[in-house]
């Protein structure tokens, strides 16, 4: 991901270079209403381009458990997920009607540590009441991509400029998850067990909603840096094949980053 | 070049490079060719092998699998282009399987044919480091199968419920499945796959054919390799669980060495045929009608555990003899005994007491630890004015019985609970009056010897001879072994004897089991008597914990107290 993103800076730098070049060009002519040779903002340009590269700031914990009947008794099993801090980088184009109103079709590509602690309780074969413990843990992934359709709102300020986003999101999202957990158990008295989680790779689809700001500079006609907030959610049920109980996820999260922009 | 074109270009170039770092492996699939000799790569990209001119190969060497992979020639089932077969769905990721010790991951794949999965049919991916380094599995080729069910999942359902040993059997969930079933090579047959059970011990699957109903195929969902544990209700209503054995369709009450290290078997008396009784047996491994069995089954895989838990023996003998138990003897008689002739144990259906001896944990325990007594000691069954080996004999399994109970169940008054009495659990009704001997308090219960009435003894002015005779309990075997037990009894929880009124501070149950269990297991001899078995007392505590611990100076005090004098 870091390489994609510094491909991806290099890229709009060698860019930015190129149109900056054109701005130069004879045949180019600035607006009356602009007095200096200081970059102004883009009042009239209607198509607009961005990369941004960020981090996920909001963690999540959820919890899955079930049970079978194991020698007699019932064996209890649970699946501890932390979902942890990760990467994103989006990319997205925009068309503006006005100077304040436009629309923008953003990609969002993110992936997030996810941390999968399974226990299991397992009786003993002997007697009732004498379980033995277990547990394991295994840092898996969480890949997210986000489709989001945007009306945005844009507030200039001088060099600055505000501009204010929201609209739906469709997710795909792909997330390894336990399955099943095996246990194999010590031999004769049987103190202990060790488990061995079965993980399968799921992929799940689901429509939900991203809102965000991000503030722009303009260092040039046609270029400028931001930052952005954007906080993108959705609902996603993972349903493992075996029959164990399903994971809830909300997708998305808050994710804050900067990139670059350029406008036409 | 105008600005929309560039921009267009650049969103392309971006999406196109951002793409391509995000691809997965599943495009990086080998396959057996049809020459059967190589594996050649083929991509997502890259449609044909070839296709770019490298025809990157491997040969078997790197493929180990392979080797071994038996295809017979002829046979329809093969290996096959994997990854043509997911793009069309004919191959399903059914696993995805982390393998840490070698540090691979193995993708496993089902067979389906027109959206009915093939049984058997399965082909597994083996990666390591995210590269695809083997393949194998079973793939069925040129399936032509009418894929219409002339019989519904229903009727299939019934049909087969009919066809089992347990027609109340329900569906398990999702259990019945439309599949294509490889009947051999080159035949298919379109059929059901129903999964019935009858509680968690009773689990059949069953291939019933979808055009004519016919039952092709079953087989156990029980796994005769794992254990097989039965539940079990005890006399006194509690449960238990019970390694059996699955074997002619039904659950016997034996282990043969898979739960324990030791040949277990539970014999019914009533079976006896004139020549033999055989082990207990039932339809559905849950023990529900006949609460001696149950108990004697499993207190006495109890009393094995506390053996080898507690002191690492290998069953009565070390060895690990085979435990033989048999119960519902008859006689009326309110007994249990140990045969040191046949090595085996007997548990008398109710006598005149109407005990269940079966029920006790103590009396249980007691017997199997004759067995021990004989492998180890050999303490003989006599006692007279010379030697008392069988009152020392009876003691040590009186005390093994309560440190057994103590061990597996709570303190406390009513059944299945640990106290300080002998076989209270064998009576139908409990009080804290119904008991045979009690340990803390001998004289609280008496031996009838010719309609007089001796109370046990707790010191040693009360021990008695009596004739070496059955009547005469073989001199007194029985009546005499509280004074040991006793004494166990003071050193592990404390107390005054009533005689001497001398006290004793208990160093609790484990140690004075131990110190008991080393003096009869590896001092004592065969013939011996109350003041050998008292110097034997003493140099095990010694042994254990010295001659100038506590727990040796309460084992002379324990002595003093039953009647020894120590110098």
């Amino acid at each position: 991901m870091e390489k994609i993103g510094v491909f991806l800076v290099s890229a709009l730098l060698i860019s930015s270079v190129s149109v900056s070049s054109e701005i130069k060009e004879p045949g180019f002519q600035e607006k009356p209403a602009i007095q200096t040779n200081a970059p102004r903002i883009p009042r009239s340009p209607r198509i607009s381009l961005r990369v941004a590269y960020g981090v996920d700031l909001l963690k999540a914990n959820k919890s899955i458990s079930w049970s079978q009947v194991v020698y007699q008794e019932n064996a209890l099993y649970s699946v501890n997920y932390d979902v942890g801090k990760g990467q994103s980088f989006s990319a997205g184009m925009g068309y503006k009607f006005s100077d304040h109103l436009g629309i923008e079709l953003g990609f969002d590509s993110a992936s997030r540590d996810l941390l999968a602690e399974n226990r299991a309780s397992i009786p003993n074969p002997l007697y009732f009441n004498s379980p033995r413990e277990a547990d394991s843990a295994e840092r898996r992934k969480i890949q997210e991509s986000a489709f989001s359709l945007d009306l945005i709102y844009s507030i200039p300020f001088g060099k600055l400029g505000l501009d204010l986003y929201a609209g739906p999101t469709y997710f795909s999202t792909r997330a390894e998850l336990t399955s099943a957990i095996a246990f194999t158990e010590s031999a004769y008295p049987y103190d202990s067990v060790s488990i061995s989680p079965q993980t399968e790779k799921l992929r799940k689809s689901v429509i939900g909603f991203n809102a965000g700001s991000s503030m722009n500079l303009y260092l040039s006609k046609n270029f400028a840096v931001f930052i952005t907030a954007r906080y993108l959610w959705a609902k996603a049920d993972f349903q493992p094949s075996s029959g164990i109980p399903q994971l809830n996820l909300a997708l998305g999260g808050l994710r804050l980053g900067g990139g670059l922009k350029l406008v036409f | 070049m105008s600005p929309m074109k560039k921009a267009l270009g650049l969103v392309l170039c971006i999406f196109s490079v951002f793409s391509f770092l995000r691809s997965e492996y599943v495009g990086k699939v080998y396959f057996r060719a049809a020459d059967g000799n190589r594996l050649k790569r083929i991509g997502g990209r890259i449609e044909a092998p070839g296709a770019l001119g490298l025809s990157p190969v491997r040969t078997y060497k790197e493929s180990p699998l392979f080797v071994t992979q038996a295809v017979p020639a002829g046979s329809q089932k093969s290996l096959t282009n994997v990854a043509g077969e997911i793009r069309k769905g004919n191959l399903l990721l059914k696993r995805v399987e982390i393998d840490p010790l070698a540090g691979m991951e193995h993708r496993r794949y089902t067979q389906y044919y027109k959206g009915l999965e093939v049984l058997g049919g399965q082909i597994i991916q083996h990666f390591k480091q995210g590269r695809l380094v083997n393949t194998n599995g079973e793939y069925y080729e040129a399936i032509n199968v009418d894929t219409t069910p002339y019989v519904s999942s229903a009727i299939a359902r019934e049909l087969y419920k009919v066809h089992l040993v347990k027609p109340e059997s329900t569906e398990t969930k999702g259990g019945t499945k439309l599949v294509v079933f490889p009947i051999k090579d080159g035949e298919y047959r379109l059929a059901y796959r129903v999964s019935l059970d009858s509680g968690d011990t009773f689990s059949m699957n069953g291939i019933i054919d979808a055009q004519t109903g016919e039952v092709i195929k079953e087989y156990s969902n029980i796994n005769s390799d794992e254990l097989t544990i039965g539940l079990g209700i005890g006399v006194h209503g509690d449960q238990f669980k019970l390694p059996t054995t699955y074997d002619n369709n039904v659950y016997k009450l034996e282990d043969l060495k898979k739960a324990r290290p030791v040949n277990q078997k539970t014999y019914d008396y009533r079976t006896w045929d004139g020549q033999a009784y055989y082990v207990a047996s039932d339809i559905d491994n849950i023990w529900d009608e006949d609460g001696a069995l149950v108990n004697v089954h499993a207190y006495l895989g109890w009393v094995y555990d506390y053996y080898y838990l507690v002191f690492g023996r290998n069953g009565i003998d070390d060895k690990n003899l085979d435990i033989n138990e048999v119960v519902h003897q008859t006689g009326d008689t309110d007994n249990a005994e140990w045969n040191s002739s046949n090595l085996e144990m007997f548990f008398f259906d109710s006598g005149p007491l109407g005990l269940q001896t079966a029920a006790a944990l103590d009396v249980i325990a007691h017997e199997y630890t004759h067995g021990v007594t004989q492998f180890t000691s050999d303490l003989q069954y006599y006692c007279d004015q010379n030697a008392q080996p069988g009152a020392l004999n009876e003691s040590f399994s009186d005390i093994m019985g309560t440190a057994v109970e103590f061990y597996w169940q709570n303190p406390g008054e009513g059944f299945e609970k640990s106290d300080w009495v002998i076989a209270e659990d064998a009576y139908s009704t409990y009080s804290p009056n119904n008991y045979l001997r009690s340990l803390a308090d001998p004289n609280s219960a008496s031996w009838e010897y010719q309609g007089i009435f001796y109370p046990y003894p707790c010191h040693l002015s009360q021990c008695v001879i009596f004739p070496d005779t059955q009547e005469g309990d073989w001199g007194g075997v029985h009546f005499n072994s509280t004074l040991y037990s006793h004494a166990y009894y003071l050193l592990s929880a404390g107390g005054t004897n009533k005689v001497s009124g001398l006290s004793v501070s208990g160093i609790g149950i484990e140690k004075a089991t131990k110190i008991f269990y080393r003096a009869w297991t590896y001092y004592m001899t065969s013939t011996a008597d109350y003041l050998f078995a008292a110097n034997c007392l003493l140099q095990s505590a010694g042994d254990l914990y010295g001659a100038n611990s506590n727990e040796y100076a309460q084992t002379i005090k324990a002595m003093e107290a039953i009647g020894w004098t120590i110098n």
